[in-house]
């Protein structure tokens, strides 16, 4: 329906060489990630398949190499390419849920506040506030924290990753409420909203079938740049050990677990996860900059 | 004194070139005020730009000479340009509210451009400063000057943007739309006060402005751009009264006169030739048909106050009782604050009504639910002042003007509503591509044909128009006004005319009303109004209106 | 505009109040210590008892404004893992913090002020668009990979520095990192590595400023004055840069504290981050409350001096809009 808006911003892309780019990155990371299974020889979180002579071998072009482990392996013999691909499959999945769950949260407080104003607003512009007073980082981590600490080694097993999700879900609504909110308000003052209701229409009718379609932009910018952070903190957390457990491992707890071997020497175990959560969260970074340009017809 | 010849400029952006100006020349003398005019898109600003050597990033002057006293500025470096600037050429902005930088007193900005530009020491630089705000009737100056731009009002504040951009004793000064941002009885303080500084101090001015009216106000010359190009420039009596070229006509003969009705106002025909002006004929319609009326309304508001503050209600509108006839055109006018909006939007709902009643065909319709009220408002319907923003820009044209059809169930089926889409938009004289396209698309004129076109979906009786052609340039008024006269005679429609703009309510309406301040001022024929006004209101708005006609007689 | 601020002050104390609630309602997880200090044979009666001297048998509200009471006074309870009081454990491990986030913020804000400025003047040169391409990979590294990567290179490799821990020495109120050689060096890690992330922020944030006041009407009527770039920079630009650069600034304070636990914890930092990140792995619950307070109200204490400090610079709240 919107052919035309995007044959524009279509046209802006294809004249940006860091958005094109960084956009084949991201789409190479995610194939691999999806297709990990597929594509590695080995499935490093199922114990059967590891075998402990494999060890700690470097990447291949380095002395001790060994040609069928690229990127070297760990200390359980695990291949760290394949566990950087299994890795980043948790990674992206719980980045995605958790800006999907603050989203909705976010847009639907934001909705709500922007068009009915009076009580709704004054209650949700104060939680946004209250919760902006507090690091996303820190409400992410006392809520990983508590939850964990109430749970049982197995339930930490299948549940922690949606606690993760809620937790970073939760940490960072409030800039969705805020901007959906304020363009709520602003397209509340638009003349075809008055022409809506002028018509008789409902202010439901008006909110979904009006006003959503228009707040849409300016969140799927914040959205893409809350994608990035939200791969930060689950790395963050899973780092800090508020994360999920060891058998389910994201490229945070890769880290984490080959972190205790850097003094060892062997740096590779390291090194990949870091470098893919990097180059993720940078080619993200590269795209919502780009978007933000090019929805923006006021810069440049 | 300054000549700019054959000058052409680029912009360069990220979505495309564009050019803004081409091969345009023209010419400013010392003691003279060059009215530069054009509608949106013109490039009028834009050479104004040029000439200070402060074109927008992208910007670049590709062809041409801008000779100043001799000297061609396009050849200056930066350095030598930024020379120019102040000492010899200077600049007023549009809106004072922003031309002001807000955390700096108003002594610190004066003594720094005139330090500057005049090589004064302090002490001299801020006596010379005082002097100035003297000049423009700031009172107390002594004291003022120490304070910031906040905390002086609109008007005051576009007298001191004009003393920093005069301070500097500058031989031109580019005036770009330096009234458009004020109310009208300031825009004419304003003009009297430019007029003034050029007879004393014999600079030239570039005026760039839209306004007909403030041309024929102030301006010696006056040059007309149109599309980047120049159309015609010449003394301002000769161009307003016999312009030559087929624009410069259309363009004058779209401004509506304030003095006699037209039947239509003068629109080129496909060929290019503009008919002649024709006196309106007498309509008729039956007086004691009445379709809308009001007795009595009130309309109250509370405008929110604080957490710890209540805010003091706003009556913006008090007993009000007026009666539109089947086919008649009622026009609603006055000043900003005057409650004509109000007026419109308790009619038709959008804000609630504090008193008094309102009937639509006799039935009361101001104490009725929105249930009640649904079979009702197809007959009903609005046009809004901007069309850039009355246009979901997410919609569709077929989905922007099939909405009332849809919401109302007026069509049967797809095919039905398309077909009756396409139906109405060449009813409003656009045609069926335009069913897949969106908004942004379409010039403003355009989209306000499309908002027409919406308003007629529903078939009403009664079109309430809220200053619906203020936001579009003059030329293309005229035709979206011909065209809701048009409908009117076609579909024998009821109008509520609402503006501001006096020669427009001239001839859009049988009747007016005077508001000021939500009371009702004086209500009578619209001839009778403005040929023989009884209230001092009303006879100071019409003193107040752009006086075309001076020259039209001479 | 004295009451401007009053109303803000008020404004904080519910915020804070509010925060409070979280923090007490976190604490209410911590196991009922009733059972530890009754023991397994305890009746019931004297359970009750127990409970009515701990004050637990009190309504909900009651409790949760004698925690805040409490709080206020610094009284924030006792450790469930050591048994010390939690506002010792906090007043030992503070400086710690607080120095690293001093040192941190003085990088932040000296390297960040200055290259968001000068990327916001120079919009195109080559030199912005490297610092630019460099902040948003500096915002694209999460803090703790950072610090891994600062190990292995300035310690591992190098030797330069430290790998872990915090070396002071005693300069009678507290130990300090920041009066010897060895302090240095081992401070020196952790506050570039808190800071990294934060001067990319605050480089995109201040030059979006600083970009938008240059589109600003009347740095257009300075340039039409002839006033020199070098004054229209220094002297219409900056002064309006002033007023959201005191905003990042606060909000760049508080989230460094905050992140000063991820920073502590891969540098074994002994401060009040590692202490909190501890208190989760033993479920240390008023330890956890504690530091979550403490941290908010940090924070609110920050945006307080922020718009204190605005109402003074800036002349349109100072006399009155």
């Amino acid at each position: 329906m919107q052919k035309f808006l995007q044959h524009n911003i279509v046209q802006d892309y294809l004249r940006t060489p860091s958005a094109i780019i960084s956009s084949i990155v991201l789409v190479s990371i995610i194939f691999c990630a999806i297709f990990a299974g597929l594509i590695t020889n080995q499935n490093p979180f199922d114990p059967m398949q590891l075998d402990l002579m494999d060890s700690q071998l470097p990447p291949v072009w380095l002395e001790e190499g060994d040609g069928r482990f690229i990127l070297g392996t760990d200390e359980q013999g695990r291949d760290v390419l394949a566990a950087l691909f299994y890795g980043s499959r948790l990674s992206l999945l719980v980045g995605l849920a958790s800006v999907l769950l603050s989203c909705f949260i976010g847009i639907g407080l934001g909705l709500a506040a922007g068009f009915f104003r009076g009580m709704t607003d004054v209650i949700v512009t104060r939680l946004a506030d209250l919760q902006m007073t507090i690091p996303g980082l820190l409400v992410a981590l006392m809520l990983a924290g508590v939850i964990k600490s109430q749970m049982s080694m197995e339930m930490q097993e299948t549940v922690m990753i949606y606690v993760v999700i809620l937790a970073i879900g939760f940490s960072d609504w409030p800039k969705y409420a805020r901007v959906t909110r304020s363009a709520v308000m602003i397209e509340s003052q638009e003349d075809y909203v008055l022409a809506a209701r002028a018509m008789g229409a409902s202010p439901w009718y008006i909110l979904f079938k009006h006003v959503l379609p228009n707040v849409m932009r300016s969140n799927i910018v914040i959205a893409t740049v809350g994608l990035g952070i939200a791969i930060m903190l689950e790395a963050t957390l899973s780092f800090l050990g508020a994360g999920v457990p060891v058998s389910t491992p994201s490229l945070g707890t890769l880290i984490r677990t080959g972190a205790n071997f850097l003094f060892a020497g062997e740096w590779w175990v390291v090194l990949f996860p870091g470098l893919m959560l990097i180059l993720t969260v940078f080619s993200i970074n590269i795209l919502g900059d780009w978007l933000r340009d090019a929805m923006n017809p006021k810069l440049d | 004194m300054l000549q700019v010849k054959d000058v052409s400029i680029r912009f360069e952006s990220r979505r495309g070139n564009v050019l803004a100006a081409s091969k345009v020349s023209l010419n400013v003398e010392r003691g003279e005020i060059l009215g530069l005019v054009g509608e949106s898109g013109a490039g009028k600003s834009t050479i104004g730009n040029a000439v200070m050597g402060l074109l927008e990033s992208g910007g670049s002057v590709t062809n041409g000479e801008i000779i100043f006293e001799g000297q061609n500025l396009l050849n200056l470096d930066k350095e030598g340009m930024r020379a120019m600037r102040g000492k010899r050429i200077s600049m007023i902005m549009q809106d004072p509210m922003t031309a002001l930088n807000p955390v700096k007193n108003i002594a610190d900005q004066m003594t720094e451009s005139i330090a500057y530009n005049l090589g004064l020491n302090a002490k001299e630089a801020l006596a010379e400063a005082i002097s100035w705000l003297k000049k423009m009737d700031i009172p107390n100056p002594e004291e003022r000057i120490y304070h910031y731009p906040h905390e002086f009002s609109g008007g005051q504040r576009q007298r001191i943007v004009i003393a920093l951009a005069l301070c500097g004793k500058p031989d031109l000064v580019i005036a770009d739309e330096p009234t458009t941002a004020l109310d009208v009885s300031v825009q004419a303080q304003i003009l009297k006060l430019i007029r003034k500084l050029v007879a004393e101090t014999n600079i030239g001015i570039i005026l760039v402005t839209h306004n007909m009216g403030v041309v024929a106000e102030v301006t010696d010359r006056v040059a007309i751009m149109r599309y980047g190009e120049l159309v015609e420039i010449g003394p301002t009596a000769k161009i307003l009264t016999a312009p030559e070229t087929d624009y410069a006509k259309m363009l004058i003969a779209s401004v509506p006169p304030g003095d006699t009705k037209l039947h239509r106002l003068p629109v080129p025909e496909a060929d290019g030739t503009l008919p002649p002006a024709q006196a309106a004929v007498h309509r008729d319609f039956d007086e004691s048909d009445v379709i809308l009326e009001a007795r009595n309304l009130s309309i109250t508001y509370n405008p929110g106050g604080g957490f710890f503050s209540k805010g003091e209600p706003v009556r913006a509108l008090q007993d009000l009782s007026f009666k539109v006839p089947r086919g008649g055109s009622m026009g609603l006018v006055g000043e900003s604050g005057s409650g004509k909006s109000t007026c419109a939007r308790g009619i038709i709902g959008l804000t609630p009504t504090s008193g008094g009643q309102v009937y639509f065909n006799g039935q009361e319709i101001s104490a009725m639910s929105e249930k009640q009220r649904r079979p009702l408002r197809p007959a009903m319907q609005m046009i809004f002042q901007d069309p850039y923003s009355s246009l979901n820009k997410r919609m569709s044209i077929l989905d922007v003007i099939a909405e009332p059809i849809r919401f109302y169930g007026l069509a049967n089926n797809a095919t039905e509503i398309e077909h009756r889409v396409v139906e109405l938009l060449e009813r409003v004289g656009l045609n069926g591509d335009a069913l897949k396209r969106f908004p942004h698309q379409f010039s403003g004129g355009q989209r306000q044909r499309i908002a027409v076109a919406r308003t007629l979906a529903s078939k009403p009786e009664l079109i309430i128009c809220d200053e619906p052609t203020s936001a579009l340039d003059v030329s293309v008024q005229a035709a979206v006004l011909n065209l809701i006269k048009d409908l009117q005679d076609e579909y024998k429609l009821s109008l509520l005319f609402i503006s501001h703009d006096l020669p427009v309510v001239r001839q859009m309406c049988d009747d007016i009303i005077v508001l000021k301040q939500g009371q009702l001022v004086e209500m009578d024929h619209t001839d009778r109004i403005f040929d023989n006004p009884q209230a001092d209101y009303t006879k100071e708005l019409i003193e107040l209106m752009p006086h075309m006609d001076d020259f039209k007689t001479a | 505009m004295a009451i401007k601020l009053l109303q803000r002050l008020f404004q904080s104390l519910l915020v804070l109040f509010a925060t409070g609630l979280l923090a007490f309602l976190i604490m209410s997880f911590a196991p009922d210590p009733t059972n530890n200090i009754a023991g397994d044979y305890a009746t019931e009666a004297d359970r009750e008892r127990i409970r009515a001297e701990l004050g637990y048998d009190r309504p909900f509200l009651v409790q949760y404004g004698d925690y805040m009471i409490k709080f206020l006074q610094g009284d924030l309870g006792s450790s469930l893992a050591s048994s010390e009081p939690v506002a010792e454990l906090i007043a030992a491990r503070a400086p710690a913090t607080l120095e690293l986030v001093l040192v941190s913020t003085i990088m932040t804000l000296g390297a960040g002020i200055w290259l968001g400025i000068f990327t916001g003047v120079n919009r195109r040169s080559k030199r912005t668009q490297a610092i630019l391409t460099s902040s948003l990979l500096g915002i694209s590294m999460p803090t703790f990979l950072l610090g891994l990567l600062a190990i292995y290179i300035g310690a591992v490799e190098l030797g330069w520095f430290p790998a872990s821990g915090r070396k002071t020495v005693d300069i009678g109120l507290w130990d300090s990192s920041l009066f010897s050689l060895e302090g240095w060096r081992s401070i020196f890690m952790p506050a570039l590595t808190l800071s990294i992330f934060n001067v990319g922020l605050f480089i995109r944030l201040v030059r979006a400023d600083v970009l938008e006041i240059r589109t600003m009407d009347y740095i257009k009527f300075a340039r039409a004055r002839g006033l020199p770039e070098k004054t229209i920079n220094n002297k219409h630009v900056l002064p309006n840069a002033v007023m959201p650069v005191i905003n990042i600034a606060a909000l760049n304070i508080g989230v460094m504290i905050a992140f000063s636990l991820i920073t502590e914890s891969v540098f074994q930092w002994p401060g009040m981050g590692l202490m909190f990140i501890q208190a989760i792995g033993f479920s240390d619950f008023p330890v956890m409350s504690a530091y979550f307070l403490l941290v908010a109200a940090i924070f609110i204490c920050l945006n307080l001096m922020a718009d204190i400090l605005l109402s003074i610079v800036d002349p349109r709240i100072r006399r009155g809009e």
